[in-house]
Formats: C-alpha cells, structure tokens, sequence
C-alpha cells in the first residue's frame, strides 16, 4: 500500500522524470520507430537489409570484440589498483589523487594524446620508447584486431579508474578478520585473493562490467579519432550515416542506432535482472 | 606486510602510476615543447630541455578559439544549473519516497545514464531544427544534462539520506513552511551535495563530445573544436585546446575525490 | 471545561501495522503527561500525529479546543523536543534558539530578550555563540529544551529527552525539567520508556500498549492496583506474582496477584524453593519456584541460601480474572482505561 505521504514526495522527483521522459525515451522510441520507414514507406525493413550490405555485421562483430577486450583490461588494471589502494603504503594519498586524474581528461583530448603515442608508422612516442629500448617497431594499426587493440588501450586509460573505484568500493567491504584468519591458516596472499577477494566482490565486478560494458557500446569519439571509418564500429557507422547528406542516410543510420539500442537494452536487462536479485 | 609485499604494492604502484601519467606527459610535452622536438619527429624526444609558449599563443589567438569558448562556458553552465534545478527536487524526493518507489526512480534515472547519445540525439536532432534549438547551446545543454541529471541526482539523493529527517520535522513544528524547510534549513545541509552535483555536470558537459557534435557540429564546443582540427590536421592547434579544456577538469576531479565514489558511479543498480 | 490537547479516535497504521489504534485523550492545561511503554509501541509516532508530522487516519486532534487534525505543523503553535534533539547542525546556539521566533516573525529586539533569558533560566547563555557541534551532550540538550521553551506553545511535547545523557547529568536535568514545568506551569505531553521517569514526573501517566492506553491515571494507583496481568507485568522493577486460585464457579481463571514486596516470609503460606538471589541494597530479592508450580519473586530482608526451602504469605493480593483486576466494592482504583 503506498502512503498518501509518497505522493506528496513524489511531486519533487516528477520534473526530472518528466524531463528524461521527453529527452531520452521518447526520443529513443521515435527512432525505433523511424528505423522501420523510409520517406516514401511504411513499416519495412529496407533500412536493415541495406546496412547488412554496408557492412553492419563487422560492425557488431567489431563492437562485442572492443567491448570484451576492453573490459578485461580495465578489470584486470582495476584489480591491481584496487588492491593497492587497500593497503596503507607512504605516498598513498598521492596515488590515490593519480589514480582519478584519467576521469577527468576528455575522451576527445584523450584520443588527441593517443594519435601521438600511437600514430599511423612509423614512429610515434610509444615506437620512441620502443626504439630506445631496442625493441623492434610495431604498427598499431596493422590489421582490424591491432587497431582494436589500439583503441582498447587508449580508451582503457581513460576508463580504467571508474573501474577502480567501484571495485575498491567492494574491496573496503570484506572484513580484515576473513583475510586474518586465513592468513592463520597459511594461505599465501595469491591464494587469499583468488579464495577471498574475488569471491567476495562478485558483486561488484558484475556492476563494473554491467556500467561498463553498456559504455563500451557507446564508445564514439576515441575510434572516430584513432581509426576513423576504416574499421566499423555500431556508434561509428551510425554516425557515418547520420553525417551524410542523403536523407536515405538518415534512416540508415536510425536503423543502426536501433541496433545498438537492443544490444544496450540487452545489457540493461541484465542489470535489471541482476539489481532486482539484490534488492 | 612483508618486505616482498611492500616491494610489490610499491612496483604495481608505479606501473599504474607510469600508465595513467604517461599520455598526460606526452600531452604537455607536445604543448610545451617546440614542434620540432616532438611532432615534427619520426622518433621524439622522451624528454627535452626546450620549453615554449608559443604553440599555446598561436593556437589561442589564430584558431577561432572565443566563440567555442563562450559555447562551451554557456553550455557547461546551463547543464550544472539544471543538474541543480531538477536533481535537488529530485534527490530531495527520492530520500523520503519509500524504498519501493526510490527504486524505481533511481533505476529510471540508470537507464537513461544507460541510453546510447547517439540514439537520442538522432531522432532529437530533427525536432530540434523544427524548434529553432539545433546548433544552440541550449540544445545541447538539454541533451547533454541527461548524461549530468542521473548522477547529480543520486549524489545528492546521498546527501538527503545523510541528513536526519528529524531536522525537517523540527524545523516544520518550529513554525517553517515547506519552502522555507527546504531553503533555509536543508540547503545549507546539502550545500557540499549541490555543489559537487553542480560541478561533476559542469565537467560532463565541458568533456562532453557525442551529443555535441551531432546537435551542433558547426558551431562546435571546446571539445568538438579539437575533433575539426585534428581532422584538418592543425595538431599542436588541437593540442592546446587538449590542455585548455583539461587542466580546470582535473583541479576539479582531485577536489571532487571525495564524490567519485563507488556508489554513485554504480547508481541505481546497488540501490 | 476544555481540553489543552485532546485526540478522539485516532487511528495510524503503518502498511499492515496498525500502530496508533482508536485512541482519545484528554490533557488538562499545565498538567505533566507522561506517555510510558516499551519500545516500538507507537510513543513517537502519538508525538508526531500531535505535532502534525504524520496524519491520522482517523479521528481529531484538537489544540485549546479548536480541530487542528489537518492543519500543517507550522501552523498548529505545538513546541517539539526530539530524542536526538535535532540541533541545526550549521547553526549556533543562539541561531538555533531564535529559529523559531524568525519563523514567527517576531521583531529583532524581542527575539535578542527572549533568547537571552530562556537561555539565562537553562544556563547556557555563556555558549550563545558557539556552533552547536562544540558544546557538551548536556548542553546540546539544554538548548534543545530552550529552542522550544523560547516560544510560547500551547503544548510541549518531549520524545524522551533525557535518554542520551549519562545516568548522573540525567537525574539533574529530569528534576530541573520538572521545576521549569512547575515555574511556567506549561503543559507537557512527555514520551519515555524508563518508569523512574514515569513516576518522578507525571502527574499523570498513559501506558501504551497494543496501540491503545492500557491505563490512564497516577503512576503509584496503578502501580498498587494494576487494571491488566499486563500492566502489572510491565511495572516495577520486577513482575507481579501470579497463582492461579481454584474459584470454584467455572467462570475463568483466576489468579491471585501480589508484588514482591507484599509478602511476608516466614511458617506459614506458600511453599517454595529458594532458585536464585539478586541483593539490592539492604534488601534481598529471592526467585522461587513454588510447589504449586509457577515461579514467583519475593522480597526479604534475610540472606537466604539457594535451595533453601522457605514459606510466604502475601499481606496483600489482588485478584485477577481472566487477566482483569477483579475491583473489590469500597476500593479505590484508578479511572477506567479506554481499553475497559
Ligand atoms: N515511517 C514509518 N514507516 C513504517 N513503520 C514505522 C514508521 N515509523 C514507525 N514505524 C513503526 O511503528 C512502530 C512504532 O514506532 P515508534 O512510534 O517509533 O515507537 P516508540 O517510539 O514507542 O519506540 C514500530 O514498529 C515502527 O517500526
Ligand atoms: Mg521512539
């Protein structure tokens, strides 16, 4: 039964929603709809058959191998992090502030530093580096899967400390006794994280990945800068479409974005599915 | 912690130290540095001796810098002061609301946070040029504040819940209107709130790239003014920009340290 | 005559929960109400319905006569201590005792008079200006009570005050409380679960039970003749002692209720086994077990040993029907609860 209290409250919250209401779903849903139109025709599916000629499905295969990629590294960098962050060592506030700094740079400006250390050969400041250390050169866009890689990494650095913070947030959550008694009982610090930590912060990796994974989809301006059109992503083609002049284009390019849209959709469900068990 | 421990948690420091650091060193490097010390080489410097102004003074003053300026100023304004407008109601509403109903509104709020930009600025664009607001900073400011409001919302929704309700009721019987509640008494309580909320969505909306160029691509912002030049291929132009747009955002971050927490990144899904 | 305050037939439930149930009551101007219960048993959620915090489902509350139940907080002139005292945090002393006069719009001059000597009379006027976070537990309570003392209220209302003092401070403020009631002559309506209290400062007390009052009236009248088993259960310092009694007519179970203290220990009477022993000065509380059965706490001014067989006879004792107090004609008990 819902008190006659709760609506006087919920009078505070109705502008915010009414506002996302008008600017996010509606709008979301008028391009669903206009995906399956075309200016002379109603209810097709001619926009999708042509984007499957334009190379959509390297886009979504493109799409899921940047979103995996990606989201391994910052786990993997955001395990490390985390549980650095959970120790007392000099210097810890110091790092602490370094660890943020990424949050706050542009993804733009982020994608401008990256062409400088990974420019098109050759050279480069990360081929400098190498160069230094004798190491031989490498083209960070040789193939698809290199370029991704590229991509990953820069966009890693920028994301990598979200990840961070969410995971230290679990992290500061298990008790120290389960670390002590374990420690009792002989168990190395390897052992105490694959058998303590990582069970005990399930939760939150799986919002981690939930948060990032939805914005991994959504990753735009880095591969714009980085790898252009050459290698299709959904966000990319979609804009590719939009920025044209043709007004065909343009309902190509609603069809694309209502494909990224299920795939966003998808993971929201999951997260759904996932917060409503926790609650 | 053994000396093995102390070494590694000292070693991990400094690899991921060294891998958040470096692409902001190459950034000042490449600012600060003559050109032919650092782009102008196959194989540049790691490091140099010869500092200059120069880059930064001929970018600032030759590029049509002002008016992305003033655009990205009115821009990033006007979503903070909406982020406040619309998320101190609602962060307001969600601490009193039962839990039931908080959860359904913040995870409303998440799913937005959740939505693609580009599906929503898409379909937006068109009604935008019907409404005069395409290529304005309003139109932007209005697309851009759905990235802003949902974590505006529930950094201020954390800061109600840490206010006991108590103090309304007090300041209620002690003879307060419901406005004045609000004003007088929570307000101020909340002021650390609003202000981290209206500054994180100035920063989104500094930083923001994809709902800015496609609602307004020719009169671009700070962000979408680097885009065009490193498409024309003026780097060191794009370059100081880079630094211009991000030096304000990181005294900002380190300030906000506090508020870049765990449970308002995560939103709505911890509930 | 009219009522300060007086409520009919309220009603609040929380979901399912009914916690506040048909309730009235009456409270005479200047008159010291104490409402006593357990905890969870709705005593902050009367003071809120009072003070228009949260509303009834049913019923009215009436303020010097005139029906305030859908009048707003600020509207209804009701003076309000929290148990955690809900200090301003951002505010200092003096910004916190004169908040209420602001509210009211009273003048620059009067609010400077009033707050000086409401704070004078609670001996806080030497921290007027530090920030509520830097003075003592004590103090913070002080200005608590001054805050609502500075206004002139219809009611006060105070949801146990003193419960975050230490014992010692505790004592003195519930007897500086009682003295400042006295001196203004202002009406109380004051919430605690510790029956010391209850007893030291009531002129009348209201047990809340079952979201009802199990009981209105003296504190020592129905700590001698308690309406319920209940009641008797909850006051004093140990339950009241139950043994059945064969009445003979079939009509219920009847037992005999007495107080620890109403017995006599000695050769006759009850038989019982002395189980364990709690001494309290001077004094000796024994808990048996009788033969009849049920276990009883007796007073005695012997040490005893445990296992110790003992006899006992109360002076005095109740009767109980089916968990009524059975009134014996001529007696005098306390006014019938709304529960009768
Ligand atoms: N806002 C509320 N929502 C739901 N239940 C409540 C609320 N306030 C109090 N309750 C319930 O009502 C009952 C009485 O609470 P309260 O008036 O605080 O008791 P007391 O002050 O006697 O300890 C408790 O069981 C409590 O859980
Ligand atoms: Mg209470």
């Amino acid at each position: 039964m819902r008190k006659p209290n709760d609506l006087n409250y919920l009078l505070f919250i109705f502008p915010a929603l009414l506002y996302v209401g008008y600017f996010s779903f509606y709008p979301a849903a008028r391009a669903v709809y206009l995906s399956f139109q075309t200016p002379h025709s109603h209810f097709v599916l001619v926009n999708y058959k042509s984007l499957l000629y334009y190379g959509l499905s390297s886009a979504v295969l493109n799409t899921v191998a940047l979103t995996v990629g990606a989201l391994l590294i910052q786990l993997a960098i955001g395990l490390g992090a985390a549980s650095i962050l959970l120790r007392e060592f000099r210097g810890k506030r110091v790092f602490s502030a370094l660890v943020i700094i990424p949050m706050g740079v542009a993804t733009v400006v982020a994608a401008v530093t990256f062409s400088f250390i990974f420019p098109p050969p050759p050279g480069g400041y990360a081929n400098a580096l190498l160069e230094l250390l004798h190491l031989p050169q490498f083209n960070w866009y040789a193939n698809t899967l290199a370029s991704l890689f590229t991509v990953m990494v820069a966009d890693s650095w920028k994301n990598t400390p979200i990840v961070t913070l969410i995971l230290l947030a679990g992290m500061s959550g298990v008790s120290p006794d389960l670390y002590r008694a374990a420690e009792i009982d002989g168990a190395g610090a390897l052992r105490r994280f694959i058998h303590i930590t990582l069970p005990n912060i399930r939760g939150s990796i799986a919002v981690a990945l939930i948060i990032r994974g939805v914005s991994e989809f959504n990753i735009f301006a880095l591969p714009l800068v980085l790898v252009g059109y050459r290698i299709p992503l959904l966000t990319t083609l979609t804009y590719e479409f939009y920025s044209s002049a043709s007004i065909g284009d343009y309902y190509y390019s609603l069809a694309s974005a209502t494909i990224l849209l299920a795939f966003v959709a998808a993971f929201i469900l999951v997260v759904l599915k996932l917060g409503g068990g926790r609650r | 912690m053994t000396t093995i421990q102390r070494v590694l948690v000292y070693a991990g420091a400094a690899v991921v130290t060294a891998y958040f650091l470096y692409p902001l060193y190459v950034l000042l490097l490449v600012g600060f540095a003559p050109v032919q010390y650092t782009l102008d080489k196959i194989y540049p410097a790691q490091f140099t001796m010869h500092y200059t102004l120069a880059n930064l003074v001929t970018a600032l003053t030759s590029y049509g810098f002002i008016d992305p300026l003033v655009k990205s100023l009115k821009t990033a304004f006007l979503v903070g002061g909406l982020s406040v407008a619309l998320g101190f109601p609602a962060g307001y509403g969600l601490s009193r609301v039962s839990k039931k109903v908080s959860s359904a509104a913040s995870t409303t709020l998440f799913v937005v946070n959740m939505m693609p930009a580009i599906v929503i600025a898409i379909p937006i664009s068109t009604q935008f040029v019907r409404l005069g607001l395409y290529g304005s900073f309003v139109g932007v400011g209005l697309a851009q504040e759905l990235v802003a409001l949902p974590l505006a919302t529930f950094i201020i929704y954390g800061t109600f819940q840490a206010i006991p309700r108590e103090l309304e009721y007090q300041a209620r019987i002690d003879g307060a209107g419901v406005g004045r509640t609000m004003l007088g008494v929570l307000a101020p309580l909340a002021k650390p709130g609003i202000a981290a909320a209206f500054l994180l969505s100035w920063m989104l909306s500094w930083d923001e790239f994809t709902f800015a160029i496609l609602l307004s691509p020719v009169h671009p912002t700070i962000p979408i003014l680097i885009y065009h030049n490193i498409q024309r291929g003026n780097l060191l132009a794009s370059t100081a920009f880079a630094l211009f747009l991000t030096l304000p955002v990181v005294a900002i971050t380190i300030m906000l340290q506090k508020y870049l927490k765990g449970e308002y990144l995560s939103g709505g899904v911890k509930g | 005559m009219t009522y300060k305050l007086e409520l009919t037939k309220v009603s609040k439930s929380y979901g399912d929960k009914k916690v506040i149930d048909d309730l009235s009551l009456g409270i005479e101007p200047g008159e010291f109400f104490v409402v006593l219960g357990p905890s969870g048993e709705g005593k902050s959620t009367l003071l809120k319905l009072i003070a228009g915090i949260e509303q009834p489902d049913s019923g009215r509350i009436l303020v010097n006569g005139v029906d305030v139940t859908s009048q707003p907080p600020n509207k209804r002139n009701i003076a309000m201590v929290f148990q955690s005292y809900a200090l301003y945090p951002n505010m200092t002393v003096r910004g916190n005792i004169s908040f209420p006069l602001r509210m009211h719009g009273a003048s620059k001059d009067t609010i400077r008079g009033k707050v000086e000597s409401v704070s004078k009379l609670l001996k806080i006027d030497s921290v007027l200006e530090s920030p509520v976070s830097k003075i003592s537990g004590g103090q913070q309570q002080r200005v608590a009570l001054a805050r609502a003392l500075v206004r002139d209220p219809s009611v006060f209302l105070l949801d146990e005050p003193l419960s975050n003092l230490d014992a010692r401070v505790r004592l003195s403020a519930r007897a500086e409380l009682k003295r400042i009631q006295r001196e203004l002559n202002q009406t109380f309506v004051y919430v605690t679960h510790d029956q010391k209290e209850a007893a030291s400062l009531a002129d009348r007390v209201g047990v809340l039970h079952g979201g009802k009052f199990e009981c209105v009236s003296r504190y020592q009248d129905m700590y001698e003749a308690p309406l319920t088993k209940w009641l008797g259960d909850f006051l004093g310092d140990f339950p009241m002692n139950f043994i059945p009694i064969n009445s003979g007519s079939g009509d219920g179970a009847v037992e005999a209720g007495f107080r620890p203290e109403w017995v006599k220990v000695g050769s006759e009477g009850f038989h019982a086994e002395v189980e364990a022993i709690e001494s309290s000065g001077g004094l000796y509380y024994l808990f048996c077990v009788t033969h009849e059965g049920p276990r009883v706490v007796i007073r005695d001014s012997v040490r005893r040993e445990v296992g110790e067989e003992i006899r006992f006879k109360p002076v005095k004792q109740l009767t109980f029907r089916n968990g009524m107090l059975v009134q014996t004609p001529g007696e005098k008990l306390s006014e019938p609860s709304s529960r009768a």
